[in-house]
């Protein structure tokens, strides 16, 4: 973070706009994990929280002129909101029922935004306005990345505070075993619940954060394949691990910019590539990249060393 | 060729011309002594590849073609491609890696109306003009945007006003039914087919707003059949046409004409054999923008060229002919500038532009209050086998659902 106004200023525009993206990305993935690595829920109502931190953050802005910086913080508080009612029904669910009953709320979400053409621009899509920081008007990537630098630092670090706090601890052993947890005195109903609030309030922000530095969204760009591919950082990188899920959302952000410099033949087998990705990566390292790069650090760094933050350490979700 | 002028009489003249000219012009991103950069983006992968990789081919040959000839004013035109996926956020970072690092003189691409707005305000506070390549672009050209040139194979308007007027006329129908997508394409066609009917004294008695991703349309179709319509206008993507075609035959409705605009029906003899039975096919018309099916020679002589240019594809599909008129239009516009080849003068001269081809159905016209580049396609019967152009261009009058 402290690097960002230096990069904002000598680093090219592409290159700023893949780092915007990378950092939204990031807080997308962050709070997803929450929900699928910490606590083993295989929610998808991630992406529609995403959009109405998006929508909620433009639309606030543009039809009742409220800042930024209180408009983010709402949309992201009404994401929130939303989340911890579709919680309230989802915690009785569990695997392919709730990954159902949550991606079906997904797809009601995008149903909705594509309806609603007064309120959203439906199907025509919705210019964004530049938002104002302090009077400064955003909505160019270079004026944007120092503050996407701040949010994700801010969520990193809250996210770190959460792996050390009592809810996080409780997380993990609902994730292990939940008749365990409830066994040793955790509520895991409510620290379900609280997990689904958390992520959707992430994902929230993350949407708010894409109105700094993009000027337009459509229904489509709400879809499962922006779904897929938050997973596929999350499932690559290794889920449960701050660490791991930044690792993720680097390497497969960053590899269809890779792909550019690959001859124009090769590019129709990038969905090829990215699926023989995922597929390995679930057949040979269920645990991710993430845990790669542990057992390398194992061999060469001596113990007594490594400290740190601790990590949400688990078998395959 | 005819449409690249008589260029070595003219191009002596113009080197010297540019050579004595070129101290006094301010650096220009993308243009040299010796070439003019353009930045090319399509969908090279994913789901809508076939918009991409032959239009984008097609259009690389018309540059080539002018290289061979000796340039622009002595310019080569060097061509830097770009996968957009046809997605807003692949499409946004394919936009500003060829300007910020790559910096080219303009934009040429975009088969994705949506994918393409996502674009909309880094261009033009860039003031980089962008060409479309096949896009229709309904919502980038009304209004018209001052760097944004598109719909080379006409918009959603025309398609609709066209199959309107061909309804109204030929077919003399007065009740139409409507079935488009529930998007900003099925928007714009059926504002303009209802217009269109409306001012020819016909009456739209049923409209079917259906999703893209629709995979049965057995409640649309019954809904249409009860309406009772003279004629049936559809707007549908490939799949969902194909759907409707196969429906429509089975509830027997084919005495009621079905007329579906280009989208759906990219390669005429995929889709008949998509649709499986050529009883659908009786009565069934679509629009098309190009001279190709009308002409044979005219067919002949860019699918020849095409050939020529890239051997590695022998069987190019109908949609290849989408990245030729974009491609003409840059170049009929390079030549205008000669040797003043300059980022406001490019957009200023692109107003002026009105371009007659052999290929298209009506003239590729610009103006200052006009950046929808064809406004007239003709109608195509297709009965599965055969296509029949019928008599006639039929046009969009600018207004009608505008």
């Amino acid at each position: 973070m402290l690097l960002s106004p230096l990069l904002a200023w000598v680093v090219p525009e592409y290159l700023l706009y893949i780092g915007n993206v990378l950092m939204m990305d990031a807080m997308l993935a962050l709070g997803l994990d929450v929900l699928l690595g910490w606590s083993g829920q295989f929610a998808f109502a991630h992406i529609a929280f995403f959009g109405i931190g998006i929508y909620g953050t433009a639309l606030l802005d543009m039809r009742a002129g409220v800042p930024f910086l209180l408009g983010m913080p709402l949309s992201a508080l009404l994401a929130a909101a939303i989340g911890f009612v579709i919680a309230l029904a989802a915690i009785r669910l569990r695997d392919v029922y709730l990954a159902l009953a949550t991606f079906a709320f997904a797809l009601s979400m995008q149903w909705l935004i594509r309806t609603w053409d007064s309120l959203t621009g439906g199907p025509d899509g919705l210019r964004i306005a530049a938002p104002a920081l302090f009077g400064i008007v955003v909505g160019t990537d270079r004026r944007a990345f120092v503050p996407m630098a701040m949010l994700l630092a801010s969520m990193l670090a809250a996210m770190l505070h959460l792996t050390r706090s009592v809810l996080g601890r409780s997380l993990a052993a609902i994730r292990d075993s939940e008749h365990a947890a409830a066994a040793s005195g955790i509520d895991v109903r409510r620290s379900k619940i609280a997990a689904f609030t958390i992520s959707a309030f992430c994902a929230g922000v993350a949407g708010g954060s894409y109105t700094l530095f993009g000027s337009f969204i459509h229904p489509d760009d709400l879809g499962i394949w922006q779904l897929v591919q938050v997973l596929t950082m999350i499932v690559v990188g290794g889920s449960g691990s701050i660490g791991g899920v930044l690792l993720g959302v680097g390497l497969i952000g960053v590899l269809p910019e890779l792909l550019r410099l690959a001859p124009a033949q090769w590019l129709v087998w990038q969905e090829l590539a990215y699926g023989l990705i995922l597929m390995l990566t679930v057949m040979f390292l269920p645990l991710g990249l993430r845990s790669v790069l542990r057992r390398n650090l194992r061999t060469t760094v001596p113990p007594r060393t490594r400290r740190g933050t601790p990590t949400m350490e688990h078998t395959a979700p | 060729m005819t449409w690249l002028g008589n260029v070595g009489t003219h191009l002596l003249a113009c080197v010297a011309a540019c050579a004595l000219a070129l101290p006094a012009m301010a650096a220009e991103p993308g243009v040299t002594d010796n070439e003019i950069v353009i930045g090319m983006f399509a969908p090279l992968s994913g789901p809508l590849i076939a918009y991409g990789i032959q239009p984008v081919n097609a259009a690389r040959m018309i540059y080539d073609d002018v290289n061979a000839h000796g340039g622009i004013a002595g310019r080569r035109v060097r061509v830097v491609v770009e996968d957009d996926k046809c997605t807003g956020s692949s499409l946004v970072a394919a936009i500003k890696k060829l300007v910020t690092i790559d910096h080219v003189f303009l934009l040429h691409g975009g088969s994705c109306t949506a994918a393409l707005a996502a674009a909309r305000e880094f261009v033009t506070r860039e003031h980089v003009p962008l060409v479309m390549l096949n896009a229709a672009g309904d919502s980038l050209v009304f209004p018209p945007q001052r760097e944004f040139f598109g719909s080379f194979q006409s918009t959603q308007r025309v398609y609709g006003a066209a199959l309107a007027e061909f309804a109204a006329g030929p077919l003399k129908a007065k009740r139409v039914a409507v079935i488009v997508h529930d998007d900003d394409y099925g928007k714009s066609n059926l504002a303009s087919v209802t217009a269109t009917t409306e001012r020819l004294g016909g009456k739209v008695v049923a409209v079917e707003r259906i999703p893209p991703s629709i995979t049965d349309v057995t409640a649309p179709l019954l809904n249409i059949r009860a309406a009772r319509p003279d004629v049936i206008i559809s707007g549908a993507y490939p799949a969902p046409a194909v759907l409707i075609a196969q429906k429509y035959a089975e509830y027997r409705m084919t005495a009621t004409p079905l007329l579906q605009s280009t989208q759906g029906i990219p390669t005429p003899s995929v889709f008949a054999k998509n649709v499986g039975d050529d009883t659908a096919l009786v009565n069934f018309y679509h629009t098309w923008a190009f001279n190709d099916i009308a002409e044979p020679a005219v067919h002949d002589r860019w699918y020849g060229m095409y050939r020529a240019a890239h051997p590695e594809d022998p069987d190019p599909g109908g949609f290849m002919v989408t990245g030729i008129p974009s491609a003409l239009a840059i170049v009929a516009t390079l030549r205008r500038l000669g040797c003043d080849v300059t980022r406001d003068g490019f957009v200023a001269a692109m107003d002026g532009l009105d371009l007659q081809t052999d290929l298209m159905a009506a003239p590729l016209r610009f103006g200052p209050d006009r950046h929808d580049a064809l406004r007239g396609v003709r109608v195509v019967r297709f009965d599965g086998r055969t296509q029949t152009v019928q008599p006639g261009v039929y046009s969009w009058n600018g207004q009608d659902g505008n």
